[in-house]
């Protein structure tokens, strides 16, 4: 297991008035060489799931194992679990802080202490690995790249660590829909190219449904309920209860239920939805035309 | 670690339906004036301790746990010690007699220079006090509501009241974003390798010093788009005679009247104090 959180709480503000339990016992666990996905609605607790198995925080009471240590314990040190895992915050915006596209590439590199022919090999493969050209982009200021490239950047910024782990808070969040698909290849390419295990978050199915092995669905800072994309999508009531949105081909299939009672919701893309459909429809018996359609025929 | 906003209280306000909460922001705002004026004119050790009283008096109503509003002091504890140091040890008076107790070249400390010093610390400690307190008890909203009422008269003689208590109000605002723009800052720099919590002093310093220049530019892209948002809503602070009109109007409960009669006595009180117990 690469993670394994066991009955963690966290509360934010503590000791003031405006204290905030984010994580109310939360167990899951994160298997390695997966792709993990954390889904749930807003104040689930994603975002502090994030910062506790990034090692930026650590919990208030409860353990967290990485890779069979307890990183809890005083004698962790932090330091290793940055090193394997990164991060691909929620907005690119917080994640690039240096002027250049170049600097802020290399900022993991040089305060890991990285030779400077190494560490310019390595932001050289980081930005070709997002796509985007060395030559072009290792001058250009951050504060002008558009939407799509400020998130490759940030990409690009984590991959310089050489990290095993990466994790992506929502990263799709304003992208347009090019830009989302875009980025969702990005992710498995990377992941297959770079043996990576890869967290995700988000707040709909859908980014995840085709990209995840195992989801996990938070609530209110514990976990509802976790399974194979599959066997999340069949548990559609659940889901709905949680306003947790059902990826397009699984709401048109909830939606042909009534057509069709016995439709399936666990299909996990338009492909499978057809033939979902064609399955159905073959059973249905055809209905003989109503008087009406007849005489509009005859007009 | 990182979670600087559970240490910076200041300007956080706490809407927790004290009494102090429901006075009106006008009564509050000419209570604290008159009791910051107060504070820095007492000048006994007897007096001072009455002003204690008073301070203990407003905690209680505030209802506000003391360790919250204690935590608050934390920073500037450390600032006050070393100005304190400074001010002991460089203590000089031209019409005073001075009495030494200890002194290695240019530095003496003297009875006198301790004494005025400790004086001066505790004043700072009971303003800062009264400010946050004002702070705690009282939405931004009601704050600028009360002090361009109470300042309305000045807005007459052509003084830009409006403008001014909005650019304090902005800056108000702005101190929790910004704390949370520096957290953020701090989370990405500490994912990708930098380190907060270790090293020595100068170190931390430069490393801190990292933060500033992002910080910095993104507290300008955000007023950048503070100004846009405010004239798309038409706001035209810098007309004159402009003003802008309120959906809700304050009036002056007869609890208010009560409170600032006690403020006013209690002050006269003070005062008194002050002159017949000069220790």
């Amino acid at each position: 297991m690469l993670f394994e959180l066991r009955d963690v709480h966290y509360v934010y503000m503590r000791g003031t008035p405006f204290a905030f339990e984010a994580l109310t016992g939360l167990s899951l666990s994160i298997p390695a060489n997966q792709t993990v996905a954390l889904v749930g609605p807003t104040k689930a607790g994603k975002s502090t799931v994030v910062d506790l198995l990034a090692g930026l925080m650590k919990p208030g009471t409860g353990t967290i194992l990485f890779e069979g240590t307890d990183i809890t314990a005083s004698s962790f040190n932090a330091e290793r679990i940055r090193s394997t895992v990164g991060v691909v915050f929620q907005s690119p915006e917080a994640q690039i802080f240096e002027e250049t596209v170049g600097k802020d590439v290399s900022f993991g590199p040089r305060r890991k202490k990285v030779p400077l022919a190494e560490s310019r090999r390595l932001v050289q493969e980081s930005l070709e690995a997002v796509g985007l050209s060395y030559e072009d982009f290792r001058t250009r200021y951050t504060y002008a790249l558009s939407g799509g490239e400020k998130r490759r950047v940030a990409i690009a910024g984590v991959l310089a660590l050489q990290p095993k782990v990466i994790i992506f808070d929502e990263p799709t969040a304003g992208l347009d829909p090019r830009g989302r698909r875009e980025l969702l290849d990005l992710i498995v390419k990377l992941k297959q190219r770079h043996n990576l295990s890869v967290v995700y978050t988000s707040s709909s199915l859908e980014d995840v449904i085709e990209l995840a092995d195992i989801i996990h669905i938070l609530n209110n800072g514990r976990l509802a309920f976790s399974g194979t994309p599959r066997e999340i999508l069949a548990r559609v009531h659940e889901l709905t209860e949680l306003d947790i949105a059902l990826p397009e081909a699984a709401q048109i299939s909830l939606a042909l239920r009534e057509v069709f009672p016995t439709m399936r919701t666990d299909v996990l893309n338009l492909a499978e939805l057809e033939e979902e459909i064609i399955k159905h429809a073959a059973e249905v018996q055809f209905i003989a035309p109503t008087k009406m359609d007849r005489e509009t025929k005859a007009q | 670690m990182i979670e600087l906003s559970r240490n910076i209280t200041f300007g956080q306000y706490i809407n927790n339906d004290s009494i102090l909460t429901r006075l009106d922001p006008r009564t509050k705002l000419l209570s604290a004036v008159l009791l910051i004026f107060l504070f820095s004119y007492v000048s006994s050790f007897t007096a001072l301790a009455l002003c204690l009283l008073c301070c203990i008096f407003l905690q209680w109503n505030s209802h506000i746990s003391i360790s919250y509003v204690l935590r608050g002091f934390r920073f500037i504890v450390i600032f006050l010690s070393f100005l304190y140091i400074l001010q002991v040890v460089f203590y000089y008076s031209l019409t005073q007699h001075t009495t030494l107790i200890w002194h290695w070249g240019i530095f003496t400390v003297s009875w006198e220079g301790v004494l005025r010093s400790t004086l001066t610390i505790i004043r700072i400690l009971f303003l800062f006090y009264l400010a946050s307190m004002l702070m705690f008890t009282t939405a931004l909203v009601d704050l600028t509501d009360g002090s361009e009422a109470l300042l309305s008269p000045l807005q007459k003689l052509g003084v830009p009241v409006n403008a001014m208590i909005m650019v304090l109000v902005i800056a108000f605002k702005f101190v929790p974003i910004l704390v949370m723009e520096i957290e953020r800052l701090i989370k990405a720099q500490a994912a990708r390798g930098a380190s907060f919590t270790r090293g020595n002093i100068a170190q931390r310093v430069t490393r801190f010093g990292s933060l500033l220049i992002p910080l910095f530019v993104s507290a300008f892209r955000r007023a950048e788009a503070l100004t846009i948002a405010m004239e798309a809503r038409c706001y035209a602070g810098g007309l004159r005679g402009w003003r802008r009109s309120k959906r809700r109007e304050m009036r002056l409960q007869r609890f208010d009247i009560l409170a600032l009669v006690f403020i006013i006595t209690f002050c006269v009180v003070t005062i008194i104090v002050n002159l017949v117990a000069p220790y």
